[in-house]
């Protein structure tokens, strides 16, 4: 100890345990911790190596400079951590070889003076005196409290340093004024970080030099520092390294802090993230200093505004970018539209000012401003992406030109994280007519924004919204909107509906119902649609009774007997009505744990949802039950699989019907066809076949979310949503229909399918899902099903332009000979068959102008256009675009033909509405849905190609055949889709738009892909599932 | 020919991954004194090693295991550098 009050710098060595309280555990947990931090970064070399082409030599030597430069920090700050150097460096001395390392080590040496140990004695005086110095100067912090005066007085400045810090000399009041803040913020920042008085001095000792040239700057770096808000930097032991970033970055800035100390100084104390001064030179000040430096004022203000630098100075000073565009001419403008967008800026030059062009140029900054800001507001409530944020744009546009101010003040409202919120479109005319009445009312609430807050708003205001267009804003709403806003988090605004009507009875009960459902339960919203429906109508009528109190309280307690997922959503609600009607029984409490112990516990099946649901049929059967039970309770060692297959095969002699009954649920149940005697649809079939694609969709959207790291949600569907659709009579009235005029026509994935595009039909044209709604859009899909079925898509009457991906896999021939030719069709209707990146000049890509020029000069007939490869919503490429590089440009780029130019080209054929597009590719639904909206909003064109399919459906990946298994099938082609439709389909006959739904159906097709179809641009069928056992194309 | 870069290459030396640390430091401290063709040289020399360096590891790291392990010892080296040998408990 008394070694550590001499030497202030010492502190405890990393390897001992500093505190007694840091027990056995923790020490097990921080080892944990280690391991975890050392996997990330293997993995984050891996994709490193993988990401640049495996170049291992160059990957490695970058980063081993990286660690070189840690090491060398360590070294020249802490010399009594050699061993820690040591430590690190042993292991490259195998790699890096000996000879290398002493040539190094010579040449080196050579470099340096004879007289090496002179050398070192200096560097060993310099940092004694620099210690000595700030101790007599600086290690006090109380001196400096006590008499500042005499303080400073003390500083042991030369003259030269005394006049670079003070200005004019002799410590007048003044300047003593100007001294002392930066000092007072460094202790109170201190004081922040909780540092000891030595520590301090050992901080300040090493920034002694920037310190008395810039107390502002040091001061700057400190409070970035804090800044960041980690609790790693936090933590003083980790902080070194932002500090010697900035250090570095410090020197890289040498010339220009000699011709202007202040500027520099502000550039590195400006209010950014400490991670972005790193390499702050290297990435914004070089490149652009000229411009820079020309209005350096300026350059402050918007530095100081937030946008995040990296991404938004290349950007802005890029030839052509915004400051070329618009900073010339209006400098003060343009800063001030980047103030007000903080750090949105870059997104609100992108995708708002395309609105706003005009009105700028007429009329400068000051008359966008108000709808700028009512853009920026949308923006800040939101983690769109690009798309998703023009679409939002395009969507509220008229409402920000009919009153700005009000959009950007209920922004909140207006704006539900990634789309416009439900509860504001479906009354924003209202909103809209009587803004002050409904800003009033929001004042209620003014103020709070957090998610949670957001959420309440968005369940709660469906409530009112029709009382609100009739009334305005009533004594009603008033009085129950407090407690709207007091809702659990975890319940929406279709399940809210269920209590709506005992809500308004009985606002606190309903409340207190809710509160106690939180505290008990995970998904309030989620208890309320398995559970409550059974004691609506009681609710509706006398609120929170008894009778219902004691009910939510009997379901509560069956449900703290388990924990498993399916006991309770699907056996508990299978007795829900019983429970209601009866009280809670032994027996239900006997048949919980019953399969709690005999049927979870017992899961051996590779998929469990579908084996628990089987087991809950099979009890259904009186005659059944006995033996299962006995065989479930019984059950020793053996695997439950066999057991329950063997009695399968034991009932199947017992039973006639046993097959037909419950057999048909097997994985390929969904590629049978619909007989007429199927309707009504066999609820239990339906789910296990429903919970058997959902299930894989959830699978594969985790291993997207952890292998690419894909933004958007890959499960697109709402289960709930999807069943109402699905069981509804609406839906399998005209079903049953066209499965009378067509029979063996319809698969049950078909009718998955179709009640799918049922559901997004409805809420992408706002349409509130309900008897009339689902029955007229199930009727005019299955209609435009029907015009299109005959339309042909390969063979002697249609023409083809077939491009592809130049990875040998993709093989063009094998489509040519074993789909188009098979089909019929005939050399002279080959517009164009390319592959690949062709060029004849440097960087021009030949194939590329062949497949545009052909879709130009396609002026009439029908064409069939197909491309198979990698894709991305933006582009189907030539050349790159793998699933985890995915190409989002959307300009000119000679690897890959963008939605833009191929709406172009289309357009230019005259001939669009006689195209059929297939896309045997990655994020074809994105590509083809970006397309359409190209076509409507830009290019203004009403026609549609008549049929289009992508073999991905939204923000999903599409799979190709793996190359040994490609070439062991007869088809050789690689897309498993066109795998599918030659299977499906025979020689010399053409191929026809039926045959890829009946493709689609084909063979368990639909474990691993899940297609769409198109009609006149309106999606006419689609489905979920999926696993990743292909390769993802 | 402009003249050469002092930032430039003081970072090289620091992320050098052939020369040790103690020699930096004095390298570091006595760069400042050399004339313009001392530093045109002392780069000229350090490019050789690197060349040679990258032959060295491209060949070396052919080998998949070999490769493996050593990824996974720099990454050992660089947590301990970043954040310390053991997590300390805050």
């Amino acid at each position: 100890m008394g070694q550590n009050k001499r030497n202030p710098k010492k502190r405890p060595e990393q390897d001992e345990i500093p505190n007694l309280n840091y027990t056995r555990e923790a020490l097990h947990q921080d080892i944990d911790r280690f391991q975890d931090l050392v996997d990330m970064q293997d993995g984050e070399y891996d994709l490193m190596c993988e990401v640049e082409g495996h170049d291992y030599g160059k990957v490695l030597i970058r980063e081993m400079e990286r660690v070189q430069q840690l090491v060398f920090d360590a070294y020249y700050h802490y010399s009594a951590r050699q061993e820690r150097e040591v430590m690190i460096l042993r292991p490259f001395q195998d790699i890096l070889g000996e000879a290398l390392l002493e040539e190094a080590d010579g040449m080196a040496r050579s470099f340096l003076p004879s007289d090496l140990k002179a050398l070192e004695r200096d560097i060993k005086q310099e940092h004694q005196k620099a210690r000595r110095e700030l101790k007599r100067s600086l290690s006090s912090k109380l001196r400096w409290e006590e008499n500042p005066d005499q303080f400073l007085e003390e500083l042991p400045l030369s003259d030269a340093q005394r006049e670079a810090l003070l200005g004019e000399c002799d410590f007048s009041e003044e300047e003593i004024d100007r001294y002392e803040p930066y000092l007072s913020v460094l202790f109170e920042i201190f004081d922040h970080m909780s540092f000891t008085e030595a520590e301090i001095a050992g901080w300040i000792g090493r920034w002694e030099d920037a310190f008395r040239d810039n107390p502002q700057f040091v001061v700057g770096v400190f409070r970035s520092v804090r800044r960041t808000n980690s609790s790693f930097y936090a933590d003083y032991s980790n902080i070194d390294y932002p500090f010697h970033m900035l250090r570095r970055e410090f020197e890289d800035f040498e010339k220009v802090y000699e011709e202007d100390p202040d500027f520099v100084r502000s550039v590195l104390s400006a209010n950014f993230n400490i991670h972005y001064k790193d390499c702050f030179y290297d990435k914004v000040f070089g490149p652009f200093q000229n411009k820079i430096l020309a209005d350096k004022e300026r350059f402050l203000r918007i530095l100081n505004a937030g946008p995040e630098p990296f991404d938004f100075f290349p950007w802005f000073y890029k030839e052509g970018g915004v400051y070329d565009l618009y900073f010339r001419d209006d400098p003060e403008g343009v800063t001030q539209l980047i103030e007000a967008g903080k750090w949105e800026s870059r997104a609100l030059f992108e995708f708002a000012m395309p609105y706003l062009e005009e009105e700028y140029r007429a009329g400068g900054a000051e008359v966008i401003m108000p709808y700028w800001k009512a853009f920026c507001a949308l923006i800040m409530n939101g983690n769109d992406d690009a798309e998703s944020l023009e679409k939002k744009f395009r969507e509220v546009w008229p409402d920000i030109q009919a009153n700005p101010e009000l959009i950007e003040k209920l922004a909140h409202f207006v704006s539900e994280i990634d789309h416009l919120s439900d509860a504001y479109l479906f009354s924003r005319e209202d909103i809209l007519a009587r803004p002050d009445d409904f800003l009033e009312f929001w004042s209620m609430i003014e103020g709070r924004s957090d998610y949670d807050f957001q959420h309440s708003v968005g369940v709660a205001w469906p409530y009112f919204q029709d009382e609100f267009r009739e009334n305005g804003v009533t004594e009603d709403m008033e009085r129950l909107w407090p407690y709207l806003l007091q809702l659990p988090h975890n319940i929406n605004a279709s399940e809210f509906r269920l209590v709506e009507q005992g809500f308004r009875k009985d606002p606190e009960g309903t409340m207190e119902m809710l509160k106690m459902l939180d505290e008990t339960i995970v998904y309030v919203g989620s208890f309320l649609a398995r559970f409550f429906p059974v004691a609506e109508s009681e609710f509706a009528e006398q609120g929170y009774n008894s009778h219902i109190r004691q009910y939510v309280q009997d379901i509560l307690e069956l449900n703290e007997l388990t924990s498993s997922f399916n006991v309770k959503h699907v056996l508990i609600p299978y007795l829900a009505s019983d429970i209601y009607a009866n009280g809670l029984q032994p027996e239900h409490r006997e048949e919980v744990i019953f399969f709690r112990d005999h049927v979870v516990d017992k899961f051996t099946y590779h998929n469990e949802d579908v084996y628990f649901l089987k087991v809950m049929m099979y009890l259904e059967n009186p005659d059944l039950e006995i033996g299962i039970r006995a065989r479930l309770e019984s059950y020793e060692g053996e695997r439950l699989e066999e057991v329950l297959d063997s009695f399968e095969e034991y009932n199947k002699n017992r039973f006639d019907d046993f097959e037909e009954r419950y057999l048909s649920i097997t994985p390929d149940f969904l590629s049978e066809r619909i007989e007429v005697s199927d309707f009504p649809f066999n609820e239990w079939q339906m789910r296990i076949a429903f919970f058997q694609a959902d299930r894989i969709a959830y699978k594969e959207s985790e291993k997207h979310q952890s292998i690419l790291n894909f933004p958007k949600s890959l499960r697109s569907i709402n289960t709930r949503v999807f069943e109402r659709i699905y069981f509804s009579q609406a839906f399998q009235e005209p079903l049953r229909g066209h499965v009378e005029t067509y029979p063996g026509e319809f698969t049950f994935m078909y009718a998955m399918s179709l009640a799918q595009a049922v559901y997004r039909d409805l809420i992408k044209n706002h349409h509130l899902i309900s008897p009339k709604s689902i029955e007229e859009t199930t009727s005019q899909l299955l209609d435009e099903r029907e015009q299109i079925k005959g339309r042909e898509v390969f063979g002697p009457d249609t023409k083809l332009i077939l491009f592809m991906h130049g990875e040998k896999r993709f093989s063009k021939d094998s489509i040519l000979d074993n789909m188009y030719g098979r089909s019929g069709g005939t050399e002279d209707n080959i517009l164009c068959a390319v592959q690949g990146f062709k060029s004849e000049e440097k960087g021009i890509n030949l194939n590329k102008k062949r497949v545009l020029d052909a879709i130009r000069g396609a002026t009439e007939g029908p064409v069939t256009l197909a491309f198979s490869g990698h894709g991305s919503a933006e582009n189907w490429a030539f050349e790159k675009n793998l699933p985890g590089l995915l190409n989002r440009n959307i300009y000119g780029d000679e690897l890959s033909i963008n939605y833009r130019e191929l709406g172009d080209a289309l357009c230019e054929s005259g001939n669009l509405a006689n195209f059929n597009l297939l896309g045997f590719t990655c994020h074809g639904y994105d590509y083809l849905q970006n397309l359409f909206d190209y076509l409507e909003h830009v290019k203004g064109v009403t026609e549609r190609p008549y049929f289009a399919f992508s073999s991905a459906n939204e923000d999903r990946v599409s799979y190709g055949q793996i190359e040994r298994v490609r070439r062991a099938s007869d088809s050789k082609i690689s897309s498993q889709f066109l795998n599918s439709v030659h299977s499906v389909t025979t020689d010399g006959e053409a191929v026809k738009v039926q045959d890829f739904w009946n493709a689609e159906a084909e063979d368990k097709l639909w474990h691993f892909q899940d297609a769409a179809f198109f009609h006149d641009g309106r999606e006419v069928a689609e489905r979920e599932g999926g696993d990743l056992d292909q390769m993802a194309a | 020919m402009p003249k050469s870069d002092l930032s430039e290459i003081k970072k090289r030396i620091q992320r050098h991954v052939l020369i040790k640390p103690e020699l930096k430091v004095l390298l570091l401290k006595d760069l400042p004194n050399w004339d313009e063709a001392k530093r045109r040289d002392f780069l000229a020399q350090l490019d050789v090693v690197d060349k040679k360096l990258e032959k060295h590891l491209n060949e070396e790291l052919q080998d998949e295991s070999k490769r493996k392990s050593f990824f996974h010892e720099l990454s050992k080296a660089k947590v301990i550098l970043q954040h310390g040998s053991k997590q300390k408990k805050s």
